[in-house]
């Protein structure tokens, strides 16, 4: 206490900018103790400064704490960051994509925040089951900024024009053919139906799988699916592209992974099959109503196939010089009311259900909230972990699975050719490890 | 001219005349001091920002390097891998080799074609000369990348163009596995500015001796072209062709934003650098990355020695010599 009182004191006279490093190098617990953290984040503008006002409040709450931000485009955003964790600089706190988590953790790169949950890391308000989503190897390694879930956005005034409205949850497959075939039809080709995201294995395909009782990957890391349901998958789009209903190969791989390079944004398609938390985001877009719905479902299945999902994700450093700091300045983010009004839906459904129905969101945000209140309490199946989510072969047989059903759009290779070539490439992959 | 005369070093001002020769040569001794004590900076630059890097991505080339663990020694794992069980190194190659044999010798004879017109006494000749120049600035941009991702894209003015010639469906270039890699070649042949500048270069240091000579002989201004010009540029030819080729081999940029990052549709964007780039930043396989780096190196290496053995064949040296 007195070698505090001293540093405090020496800290008035100049000396702080020195001492307070050594003092928070001691670290401290329960709340109190000076620390500068670094928090690294990709997105939009509006979304980093949203995290600033989040930084200040917290900065403000606690006086002897500050942290920084450290942003980067999404482009480069993970190499960067790797780059950072190999040479030991990696932010204390690190924002991931949900892909990158499992490979972060698995090299130790991410604290395990276990012993931290219940104690500084307060997550009895989280959405039940959102915590464990985040373990590898049994460890929580990561935590998500909200509930997410998989949805469909629709143009609400591209329908309204031709008189069709946004399908309800609990349409088929069956239904999204005709109504989208109906769609293509009725604008003479000027846009699409549905665009075509069936390259993306992380995507509908997961959604379709479930409703047969099935996961992309087992427990064990291999293939949770066998060639009837791949087969079944891209014979399905080869029909929606035959109908008219999905846009041909050449205008799918023009649309980019971005919001603003999407189908719907660029007005080929009717549509965007998405994570729902883009609901916003594209919203910000387009002057054209946007809704969102649920992917269609397969009546003959168990269940709706959705599940919970994480939105943003946020770890911290395993080699931090502030764990304790880090973990406090996480709990800040997750359930101080101040800093989850200022982020509100930003990173997805807050996580803290006690503030998520406090807040005021805007009516693109209003319907995403709602949307994954009704997956999660209502619709929800039963979802993985990241760890079997992201196998450390992911990009492997996720690019594998994208020339499977490329292949077969543009021509190049007939169904069972390119199944087989799939289901090759994949296992030997996920033999190798990573 | 001028500077042949200032780049004699100045007399010594010490020393007696007698014992010049003396003093010239430690002068020189102290010259040669200062001369490596100016390199030293890029010495260290040489050694620390370039050697040293290139002899750890060597060791790298041989270990499970991930970037985020520490590196396994694997021996010639990752070398056994990409000539046995990588499909999409050989796709890489491949869409490379086409790209830097196609595009080359193009971009080569658009530059050529280009100096010859520009390598006239006009009016405000030096003005087009830049504005010429401007493609090569800015063909390596992300902006141009991402203008070039419009043009050619399904709504793109050249569709525009094509629509209004009465095509009703032209594909969509940068999108289409057959002709993306065509836009890209493109690209690169629109980038012609320093293989132009070198080209100018080049035809201003032909004799015009020889033309008048041919001209009295009756020599068509085409064969003064091939006879006379080409043969004596010919060492501009070469140097530029070895230039373009080891740059066409490093192509990045263009195919990472148009495809953006993915070198799809089907890979058949998928430039070898990018390959490279996927596998050690997106796949964490740092090791197999480095193995990659070498193995272009050597591509290039091998591609650069057997242009310098044809050469023989093809360029000629004013002085007869080699």
């Amino acid at each position: 206490m007195e070698r505090r009182n001293f540093l405090r004191a020496s800290a008035g006279i100049g000396l702080g900018a020195l001492l307070g490093a050594g003092l928070s190098a001691c670290g401290t617990r329960g709340g109190s103790g000076s620390a500068s953290l670094t928090m690294s984040q990709y997105g939009s503008s509006s979304r980093l400064e949203l995290l600033e006002q989040v930084f200040e409040a917290y900065a403000g709450s606690y006086p002897d704490r500050m942290v920084r931000l450290d942003a980067a485009s999404v482009d480069n955003y993970i190499d960067r960051l790797a780059t950072q964790v190999s040479g030991g600089n990696a932010p204390d706190v690190m924002g991931i994509f949900h892909n990158a988590i499992a490979q972060f953790a698995r090299q130790n790169a991410l604290l395990e925040l276990d012993d931290h949950i219940g104690q500084a890391l307060d997550t009895s308000e989280f959405t039940d089951g959102l915590v464990d989503l985040g373990r590898i190897g049994g460890a929580v390694s990561a935590l998500s900024f909200g509930d997410n879930a998989h949805g469909v956005i629709y143009d609400v005034g591209l329908l309204e024009s031709i008189g069709k409205s946004v399908p309800e949850p609990g349409y088929t497959w069956e239904d999204l053919l005709s109504f989208s075939a109906d769609i293509s039809r009725a604008v003479d080709g000027d846009f699409y139906g549905t665009e075509d995201r069936s390259s993306q294995l992380d995507q509908g395909f997961k959604v379709w799988l479930l409703q047969r009782g099935k996961y992309a990957f087992t427990a064990d890391g291999e293939l949770g699916f066998d060639s009837t349901d791949l087969t079944d998958w891209i014979e399905y789009w080869e029909m929606l592209r035959e109908e008219g209903a999905a846009p041909p190969a050449d205008v799918t791989a023009e649309a980019g992974g971005t919001f603003d390079s999407s189908a719907l944004i660029r007005g080929y398609a009717a549509n965007h099959q998405t994570y729902a938390n883009a609901m916003s985001s594209m919203q910000a877009l387009t002057e054209s109503p946007l809704a969102l719905t649920t992917l269609p479902i397969d009546p003959s299945g168990t269940g709706s196939g959705h599940f919970l999902r994480g939105s943003n994700w946020v770890g911290v450093f395993s080699r931090t010089d502030e764990p304790e700091a880090a973990v406090e300045f996480l709990d800040f983010m997750f359930n101080d009311p101040q800093a989850v009004e200022i982020l509100g839906a930003e990173l997805g459904a807050p996580p803290n259900r006690a503030l998520r129905d406090t807040l005021d969101y805007s009516p693109a945000e209003q319907q995403f909230i709602d949307y994954v209140n009704l997956i999660t309490d209502e619709l929800a199946d039963e979802a993985i972990t990241l760890d079997q989510e992201f196998p450390a072969a992911w990009n492997d047989v996720n690019t594998a699975f994208g020339t499977a059903t490329e292949d077969v759009r543009f021509g190049r290779a007939d169904v069972s050719e390119s199944v087989e070539q799939f289901f090759t490439t994949a296992e030997q992959a996920l033999r190798a490890g990573s | 001219m001028t500077s042949l005369q200032i780049r004699r070093p100045p007399a010594p001002a010490t020393g007696a005349g007698g014992r010049r020769t003396n003093t010239r040569s430690s002068a020189s001794r102290a010259e040669g001091r200062w001369g490596y004590l100016f390199l030293t900076p890029w010495f260290v630059g040489l050694v620390v920002l370039t050697a040293g890097p290139m002899l750890v991505s060597l060791y790298y080339s041989f270990t499970d390097f991930s970037l985020l663990s520490t590196p396994n020694w694997v021996g010639l794992d990752n070398y056994e891998r990409m000539f046995t069980a990588d499909d999409r190194f050989f796709a890489a190659v491949r869409v490379t080799l086409t790209y830097v044999i196609v595009s080359v010798p193009l971009q080569l004879a658009f530059a050529l074609g280009i100096a010859v017109l520009l390598n006239r006494a006009l009016r405000g000749i030096s003005a087009y000369r830049a504005l010429y120049y401007l493609p090569s600035l800015l063909g390596g941009s992300v902006a141009v990348a991402v203008l070039w991702r419009q043009v050619f894209g399904r709504e793109g003015a050249v569709n525009v163009v094509l629509r209004g010639l009465g095509w009703e469906n032209p594909p969509t270039w940068i999108a289409d596995p057959d002709f993306a890699l065509y836009t890209l070649i493109l690209l690169r042949v629109w980038e012609f500015g320093s293989p132009m500048v070198i080209f100018l270069a080049g035809l201003r240091q032909v004799p015009q001796e020889y033309y008048e000579a041919a001209e009295v002989d009756g020599a068509s201004p085409v064969q003064r072209f091939f006879r006379i010009t080409i043969p004596v540029i010919t060492p501009v030819i070469f140097l530029n062709a070895i230039l373009q080729l080891i740059g066409a081999f490093q192509a990045f940029n263009s195919a990472f934003i148009i495809s953006g990052g993915t070198g799809g549709p089907l890979d058949s964007t998928l430039f070898y650098t990018l390959y490279l780039y996927i596998e050690g930043f997106t796949n964490f396989r740092m090791g197999y990355a480095s193995a990659l780096a070498w193995v272009l190196l050597g591509i290039i290496a091998a591609f650069t020695a057997v242009n310098f053995a044809l050469s023989r064949f093809w360029v000629h040296y004013e002085d007869g010599g080699r």
